[in-house]
């Protein structure tokens, strides 16, 4: 699998995919949006089977998700669906582990994330916010992915706090702060706070995804939905650049990177196929 | 709450394969009404015949029924708190003392046995034995796990989405099990996958031996196809269904699987609060 960020970069998205709008306003019985995030360090990248219960003929897979991989979002009916999962690679007689089921209604956005370390793995299902702050403000909350920060500070250099005490494989509620060229403030279990530029977008909402790095912390902007003024990009929003910049801090490095157009779901691949597949997987 | 719904009856059993309630409540009748015949001809005398019938003191077979139905049923780490001789007499009948601890150790979570008692209020009856001398043993969880709104209202959703697969095949009592969501929130969700992934179909939710009909939410199914293949002992169909249902874990794992020539049986053993298990697990 492909890990989403390689070396010193963090890529910062920059949106590509089928509109979804940050400001869906979805009728009861439209599609749902739901995606999947791998935030488990230690876990291995994994093969995710998403399967409508009530439709044989609707499901998801993604292969190969790997540990910061978020992939893109997917319109799916609305309905109950089960997630299950085998690891990459495996033979094709393993039988996928059913991990939970999560419901899609038309007004929503869920994220189904992998959470914790191996030995202790859950599913958590996250509500995505899909309505867009007000005027000069972006959305954002912080997806605490790194086992190397039993708790996260996060922020907005002279600006609000966006989570205090974020224990690890927890989430954040969504703060507004203001959009433009700013700077996230980034601490570790009350470490020192390293400092990185991000660019966020007015009426955009963003998950700050904090991962485990080679050295210390990295940091994802991902985009959730986004404003009028932004490309609605596919089924995943992407995100607003970031600039790169590393801030090393009492031994914690935080990285955000920036530029380049890549895809958080770098190294998954995403088929809709019919649910009558376990015994016709590849 | 309305979590426990009183639906799943004999239909289950005859959906199953198995005698259905009518048949069981005759059978129980006849054996009452021989044991009466047979008492007033050993024991002319009438009521002290049954003096020592009462209470505490339930026949040999009625302890084995509830030894070979707690080993089989319940989890190992759910204590059974009886009245004292009853407990007296398990244990003689090489019950484990952990199992049927002296109430004052039970603890919280106890299940208890009632001889000749009515159900308290608030408890539900998991099992219900009637020995030939008439007295009445049942098994009761004093304060079964109630689901939250929330997670009714999931289990209902999930279950109609069950039942509209159209490879689900559920009529009849089957169907109104799921119309009523009267299923194990574990067994539900597993089942939701076998459904979505292997097309199975539901033949029926048959209850253990002794479970009340308004005994709590199903913990057993009995599938008996998968796709176009029937699920008998050896077929393909059954070792892959098998071999799925084996790499599954908690809180889907199911505890027992047995294959048979009406299909295949999958159990989960009793468990107080599933909705709060697959929650805690599954958020």
């Amino acid at each position: 699998m492909r890990r989403l960020v390689r070396a010193a970069g963090v890529a910062v998205l920059v949106a590509a995919g089928p509109a979804i709008g940050g400001t869906a306003q979805a009728a009861p019985d439209a599609d749902g949006l739901l995606r999947l995030a791998h935030l488990s360090p230690d876990t291995p990248a994994v093969d995710v089977y998403v399967d409508a219960v009530a439709d044989p003929d609707a499901g998801i897979t993604l292969e190969g998700v790997g540990y910061g991989a978020v992939s893109e979002y997917q319109d799916v009916p609305t309905g109950s669906y089960t997630v299950s999962m085998r690891q990459a690679g495996a033979s094709p007689d393993t039988p996928p582990v059913l991990s939970t089921t999560v419901e899609v209604t038309g007004d929503t956005a869920r994220t189904v994330a992998g959470v914790g370390l191996f030995a202790d793995l859950g599913l958590t299902i996250i509500e995505d916010s899909l309505q867009t702050p007000p005027a000069q403000q972006s959305r954002v909350r912080v997806l605490a992915g790194a086992s190397n920060a039993e708790t996260l500070d996060v922020g907005i250099a002279g600006g609000p706090s966006v989570a205090t005490g974020l224990a690890f494989a927890s989430t954040s509620e969504y703060v507004d702060v203001p959009a433009g060229s700013t700077t996230l403030t980034v601490a570790a279990g009350g470490q020192a706070p390293a400092e990185l530029p991000v660019e966020l977008a007015a009426g955009s909402v963003y998950s700050l995804v904090v991962l485990d790095a080679d050295q210390g912390l990295r940091v994802e902007p991902v985009l959730d939905a986004a404003g009028a003024g932004v490309a609605p990009a596919g089924g995943v929003e992407t995100g607003a650049g970031g600039a790169a910049g590393t801030g090393p801090s009492a031994g914690l490095v935080v990285m955000a990177a920036g530029g380049a157009a890549a895809v958080l779901v770098a190294g998954s691949r995403v088929r809709r196929r019919p649910a009558r597949h376990a015994s016709r997987r590849p | 709450m309305t979590g426990r719904r009183r639906v799943r009856a004999g239909a289950h059993r005859a959906s199953s394969g198995r005698p259905s309630r009518t048949v069981l409540l005759l059978a129980s009748a006849l054996v009452a009404v021989a044991g009466l015949v047979a008492g007033f001809v050993l024991w002319p005398d009438g009521p002290s015949a049954t003096t020592d019938r009462t209470g505490d003191a339930p026949v040999p077979a009625v302890r084995e029924d509830l030894l070979r139905w707690t080993g089989t049923e319940l989890p190992a780490d759910i204590p059974v708190v009886a009245p004292a001789e009853l407990r007296a007499g398990l244990l003689d009948a090489g019950g484990d003392p952990a199992r049927f601890p002296a109430s004052a150790a039970a603890g919280a979570g106890a299940l208890r046995l009632l001889v000749d008692e009515p159900l308290p209020p608030g408890a539900v009856a998991l099992a219900s034995f009637d020995d030939p001398g008439g007295a009445a043993v049942t098994l009761v969880d004093p304060t079964p796990g109630e689901p939250t709104p929330e997670e009714l209202g999931r289990r209902e959703r999930l279950a109609a989405a069950v039942l509209a697969n159209p490879g689900t095949g559920a009529e009849g009592a089957a169907a109104e099990v799921l119309r009523a969501a009267d299923v194990d929130a574990r067994l539900l969700g597993l089942l939701a996958v076998l459904v979505a992934q292997l097309d199975v179909r539901i033949a029926g939710f048959p209850p253990s031996a002794a479970e009340p009909a308004d005994g709590p939410p199903a913990r057993r199914v009995l599938l008996d196809r998968s796709g176009a293949d029937q699920l008998a002992p050896g077929s393909p169909a059954a070792v892959r269904l098998t071999t799925f249902l084996a790499a599954q874990l908690p809180p889907f794992a199911a505890d027992d699987v047995e294959v048979t020539v009406d299909g295949v049986l999958i159990g989960f053993r009793y468990a107080s609060a599933p909705d709060a298990i697959v929650t805690a697990r599954t958020p």
